[in-house]
């Protein structure tokens, strides 16, 4: 009888381990992100019955479409362990150029549309050639892109709002196409949140479900493995990035389209809302994990946070300190529970230790 | 004896000045498992690396089947038929195991929808839980992430993917390190199945009477050279030793 009591028991207490870790992990990872999001909610619900109305979530969902976009491309370069700064600038430079060329060179819609995105393949094409044949790191290519692509855009409307009305071809403001989808509703439903839908549901499927998302993960988690394994590190971080880079267009455009104009200035400093986004939603800066879907309940995290904030009055000046505070706390906390999962089962990070356990 | 399947001769590799490999040879023939043995230093991982394509050689030769070929990266290591397991076990930590199994030769959908790099999961999926029957390893939870495996159970899901793709030599390093005694078990008879499959098994490690149980041959390093090569039948584990310590002085062919 001794013995059984001794085979058993270590199994029992791995077993309760097991699935202690198990709950804490996900009750940490994204479903943590999604407890905090259901707190705020309720928060805010209580505190003011003016936020949780149709016209409120509407308003929220509308006002955070175009960082949710940027975002998308952000998570998969950041499961590669790539950040991409330039995405905001991007933005920027794609809604202008369309705008532009739309309004004041009087190109027809779908070819200033097809600028728009051209830019974006370009700069995101930019970005994986320094980065993957240059060296340059991502943090500095990325960084030089942010100011150099504002610079272009600044140029192309020689800093002024588009259109210019001095410029423009007569009745011309933006694409018809763009304005629709970047400003009108269909069955209450903002036409922008359902682009935004379809830019996280390409991103999420781009991540799960082809060789690009495998390398991805691969490439973050683990180089040398990626390396061994064959998969070819330089050309898929240029297509992510060329991803990214596309997205930010479609982005630009949408926040011309709800706009009504596109601006040199705008989208500013959304990249690190983006980024905020990313991490929030669970994925680590240093690559290999992560997920759109997380990224989605971040980026509704800061955007509910923010909305109820003004909602309750409270001054724009402390808005910033409390959302800066907010995203710094997730983390820690995220990072509270990384270590809690490692210790329970010993994880891979940052060297495999040596696990004599038989079966599991 | 056959023909060796896979030769070096005269490898030669220097890092900043430091020879790690001065004029190393080394032979394995298909259906045997030849043990690469030394001590610390003795070049056994550098010289591993330059035949399975992650390290290019300074100089020396390497032939295959025959024919003098060059391994410059582990892709076309792949394309000869050479698999290696590395003793880090090269995971991708947040992929499952039918991915990892996959990792760099992913199946994809027929059609338009491969082209574009879509995944055939179910495939894979399948195919890896086929793999894992047949080489008797039990994963009970094919869809958790490798890094949420216990070390026995990532080097199960690394050995199984070098044997699930090997169709010639594979590279063992260190292969039961992390492995409790069952799971050891358990890689011994999979490396001695691989073999009777005809295949070369090259074996590296530091556990000299796990190399005495399952190696038909010893090859042993010293410096960076070949000083003794063994059949294992007819040798002790002292000679062994002796030969890897420096006991033993020129090469000594048994």
């Amino acid at each position: 009888m001794a013995e059984i009591t001794t085979e058993r028991r270590p199994r029992l207490l791995d077993g309760v381990r097991r699935g202690a870790v198990r709950v804490a992990t996900a009750a940490g990872g994204r479903g943590g992100a999604v407890a905090i999001l259901l707190l705020l909610v309720l928060g805010f619900f209580i505190a003011t019955p003016d936020f949780l109305t149709a016209d409120n979530t509407r308003n929220v969902l509308r006002q955070y479409s175009v960082p949710a976009i940027l975002a998308v491309g952000q998570t998969i370069v950041i499961v590669s362990a790539g950040i991409d700064l330039s995405v905001a600038s991007t933005a920027a430079l794609s809604g202008s150029l369309m705008g532009v060329a739309f309004a004041h060179w009087g190109w027809p819609e779908p070819l200033a549309v097809l600028l728009g995105l051209a830019a974006g393949f370009a700069v995101g094409a930019f970005n994986g050639f320094v980065i993957t044949r240059l060296k340059v790191p991502d943090f500095i290519a990325t960084l030089g892109t942010l100011a150099a692509v504002r610079g272009v855009a600044l140029l192309v409307t020689d800093g002024l709002p588009v259109p210019d009305y001095g410029r423009a071809g007569e009745g011309r403001r933006v694409p018809e196409s763009v304005a629709t989808l970047g400003a009108d509703s269909v069955l209450g439903i903002p036409l922008i949140v359902a682009v935004a839908a379809a830019c996280a549901l390409l991103g999420w499927f781009v991540l799960s479900r082809t060789k690009l998302g495998r390398a991805a993960y691969a490439i973050g988690g683990n180089r040398e493995a990626a390396r061994v394994s064959g998969i070819r590190i330089e050309r898929s971080k240029f297509w992510i990035y060329v991803i990214s880079g596309l997205l930010a267009a479609v982005a630009g455009m949408m926040l011309t389209g709800r706009l009504a104009s596109a601006n040199a200035l705008m989208a500013d400093g959304m990249e690190l809302q983006s980024i905020a986004a990313v991490v929030v939603g669970g994925t680590a800066l240093f690559g290999g994990e992560g997920g759109v879907g997380g990224t989605m309940i971040g980026i509704l995290i800061i955007g509910v946070l923010a909305n109820g904030l003004s909602i309750l009055g409270v001054a724009e000046f402390w808005q910033r300190v409390v959302n800066g505070l907010i995203i710094v706390a997730v983390v820690a906390l995220d990072q509270w529970r990384r270590r809690a999962a490692t210790r329970g089962s010993g994880g891979l990070r940052p060297s495999p230790p040596v696990d004599e356990r038989q079966d599991a | 004896m056959s023909e060796p399947l896979l030769e070096a001769s005269g490898i030669t590799k220097s890092f900043a000045g430091v020879r790690a490999l001065r004029g190393a040879d080394f032979a394995v023939h298909p259906g045997e498992v030849a043990a690469l043995v030394g001590d610390n230093g003795a070049g056994k991982s550098t010289l591993v690396k330059i035949l399975s394509g992650t390290l290019a050689p300074d100089g020396g030769e390497i032939r295959f089947e025959g024919r003098q070929v060059a391994v410059p990266n582990p892709v076309a290591a792949r394309e000869l038929g050479i698999e290696t397991v590395y003793q880090d076990l090269a995971l991708a930590p947040e992929l499952d195991p039918a991915a990892n199994l996959f990792l760099g030769r992913e199946l994809v959908r027929p059609g338009l929808l491969g082209k574009l790099g879509f995944l055939d999961k179910a495939a894979m999926r399948r195919r890896t839980n086929k793999a894992f029957a047949d080489l008797g390893i039990g994963l009970q939870d094919t869809g958790a992430m490798v890094a949420n495996l216990s070390g026995g159970q990532r080097q199960s899901v690394a050995v199984s993917r070098a044997a699930t793709w090997v169709s010639k030599v594979v590279f063992m390093d260190e292969p039961t390190a992390a492995l409790g005694v069952v799971q050891s078990a358990h890689v011994r008879d999979l490396i001695r199945r691989v073999r009777d499959s005809g295949i070369a098994v090259v074996l590296i490690s530091h556990n000299m009477p796990e190399v005495m149980e399952l190696a038909d041959r010893i090859e042993v390093l010293r410096l960076g050279v070949r000083v003794a090569r063994y059949q294992a039948a007819d040798t002790t584990m002292e000679q062994v030793i002796a030969a890897m310590t420096g006991a033993l002085g020129d090469e000594e062919v048994a």
